[in-house]
């Protein structure tokens, strides 16, 4: 008969606690209330040697970096290192030093072994450039390779520019970590125009099924906010003025920036650190007439007054 | 009361057709004083005035009729290209034997709420009752069927629904107007009407 493992436990067989301590020194699984023992005898999976030194534990570990998904073979590939010297610490021999070399750039070359790995290769380092153009974290990064790995995987890149569907799935990933940047920021930093990333976005969510939910503008307001140095005060006025605007209907077919925008300049006004409407333009990436025209709108329906 | 019908436009109907085995278009574009720019599009474009329609002709004898507003228009236009045609002493088919196959339609719709609908405007206070119904596209995007459903405000102010059966497009507006396309015949048009107004009673 199988053992549940020893990780599977969750709840006491006797008074049914989920308060459970692993005592490591003895070897044991304890319950809080009760004081049963769950388990005895526990394997401990760690390594089997001691370290007395940071330098003694990267020496004996076996282990290299954690694997990730933004290396196009996963992290999971070995180099030569640079250092000319073997196990002990000893230099290598001036004879076999070339044939190190050699041996390094063969195989830092076989790493990529056809086409389609070149492909994801050149597009992962694409997508590390426009993400580190637009000071991404490295969750949203994370979030872009598995985009394109998944599109690769459905073959939508056949026919498609790589830079194009690399910027459509780090426009997605934005999208899905919550964080999202307009197309235009998107198409600045990308080599392709914001049209042709929109369409080929389009085309990504439609294939791969993704369920990414439309932007709105309270989304934009921090990162709009910090852009022109306005404070939370500010914010929280502008978040309590889009849920108004909710209220009343007046967001729906809009251009969630547009309303973002002209949002920020009513409570930058309405608080006294007022910025002009060309400063807000610029840094939402809308124009100014599209912030003249929905701030009307907005004060009118929202029966708010301003004094210019 | 206005019915769905009467709240209905057709304001687009394309039909394809044959009307010979083979046309010689230089020579029609020439005698009828149409376009054709071979290097630009390989057919020739016959315009009618009354009703307002255009007719692609190719040399293949086939023909695409754009522009009506209903099957009648359709007809019309291509009965009068056959009779410019013979005029021109260009042989053609019959009326009779040419076959008109109508490939899309594109009408628009607006959205009204019932005119028994008990309830007033949240603000003004009005009852709603057969007033045009502003749409939340937000919250529509989640009521209805996710994979069928497109919703991009910043690329485009209308959200796309696909519909499986009657196979058509529609474009609908947070006004509450919409358009619908890729239908083949009115009743598949009256029908989408149908299930786009079930489905949004449901958020009455």
């Amino acid at each position: 008969m199988d053992k549940q493992q020893v990780e599977d436990i969750v709840k006491c067989p006797e008074c049914g606690s989920r308060s459970l301590t692993r005592d490591e020194t003895r070897g044991e699984l304890v319950c809080d209330d009760c004081g049963l023992v769950l388990e005895d005898n526990v394997i401990d999976q760690g390594a089997e040697w001691r370290v007395f030194s940071p330098e003694q534990g990267d020496q004996r570990a076996r282990t290299g970096a954690p694997m990730t998904v933004m290396l196009h073979d996963k992290g999971l590939s070995t180099d030569i290192d640079w250092q000319n010297k073997d196990y002990s610490g000893k230099s290598i021999n001036s004879r076999y030093r070339s044939q190190f070399y050699r041996m390094r750039k063969w195989q830092k070359r076989s790493r990529v072994s056809n086409a389609t790995e070149r492909n994801l290769a050149m597009a992962l380092a694409e997508l590390d450039r426009m993400a580190s153009r637009l000071e991404l974290p490295k969750t949203v990064r994370e979030a872009a390779a598995v985009n394109y790995k998944k599109a690769v995987d459905k073959r939508l890149i056949r026919g498609r520019s790589i830079e194009g569907v690399a910027a459509a799935s780090l426009y997605a990933a934005c999208r899905q970590c919550g964080v999202p940047r307009t197309l235009d920021e998107i198409g600045q930093a990308s080599r392709t125009g914001r049209k042709e990333i929109g369409r080929t976005y389009r085309f990504m969510v439609r294939e791969l099924k993704m369920k990414i939910l439309p932007t709105g503008p309270e989304d934009y307001i921090s990162r709009f906010c910090s852009g022109l140095g306005l404070d939370s005060e500010v914010e929280a006025k502008a978040h309590e003025l889009i849920k108004a605007a909710q209220e009343k209907e007046l967001t729906s077919g809009r251009g969630p920036t547009g309303i973002a925008a002209s949002i920020i300049y009513i409570a930058s006004v309405l608080c006294g650190k007022r910025r002009t409407q060309r400063e807000v333009a610029e840094v939402a990436g809308v124009t100014e007439v599209t912030i003249r025209n929905r701030y009307k709108e907005l004060i009118q329906n929202l029966n708010i007054e301003l004094d210019i | 009361m206005t019915t769905d019908e009467e709240r209905l436009t057709v304001v687009n109907v394309v039909a394809s057709t044959r009307v010979a085995e083979e046309l010689d278009l230089p020579d029609i574009a020439i005698q009828l004083n149409c376009e054709y720019e071979p290097e630009q599009f390989p057919g020739v474009v016959y315009r009618v005035t009354e009703p307002k329609l255009a007719i692609l002709m190719f040399r293949s004898g086939r023909a695409v009729c754009t522009g009506g507003k209903d099957e009648d228009n359709i007809h019309t236009g291509i009965d009068r290209m056959i009779q410019d045609l013979r005029g021109a002493g260009i042989t053609t088919w019959d009326l009779k034997d040419v076959e008109i196959e109508v490939q899309n339609m594109v009408a628009t719709y607006a959205l009204h709420y019932p005119e028994d609908y008990d309830g007033n405007d949240k603000f003004t206070n009005e009852p709603l009752a057969g007033q045009p119904r502003k749409l939340n596209l937000n919250h529509l995007t989640f009521h209805l069927p996710f994979d069928k459903v497109e919703y991009e405000p910043e690329q485009f102010p209308g959200l796309i629904y696909r519909l499986d059966y009657p196979k058509v497009v529609c474009l609908i507006f947070g006004s509450g107007k919409m358009v619908i396309t890729g239908a083949r015949h009115k009743d598949e048009i009256l029908e989408a009407v149908e299930i786009i107004k079930d489905e949004l009673a449901d958020l009455l």
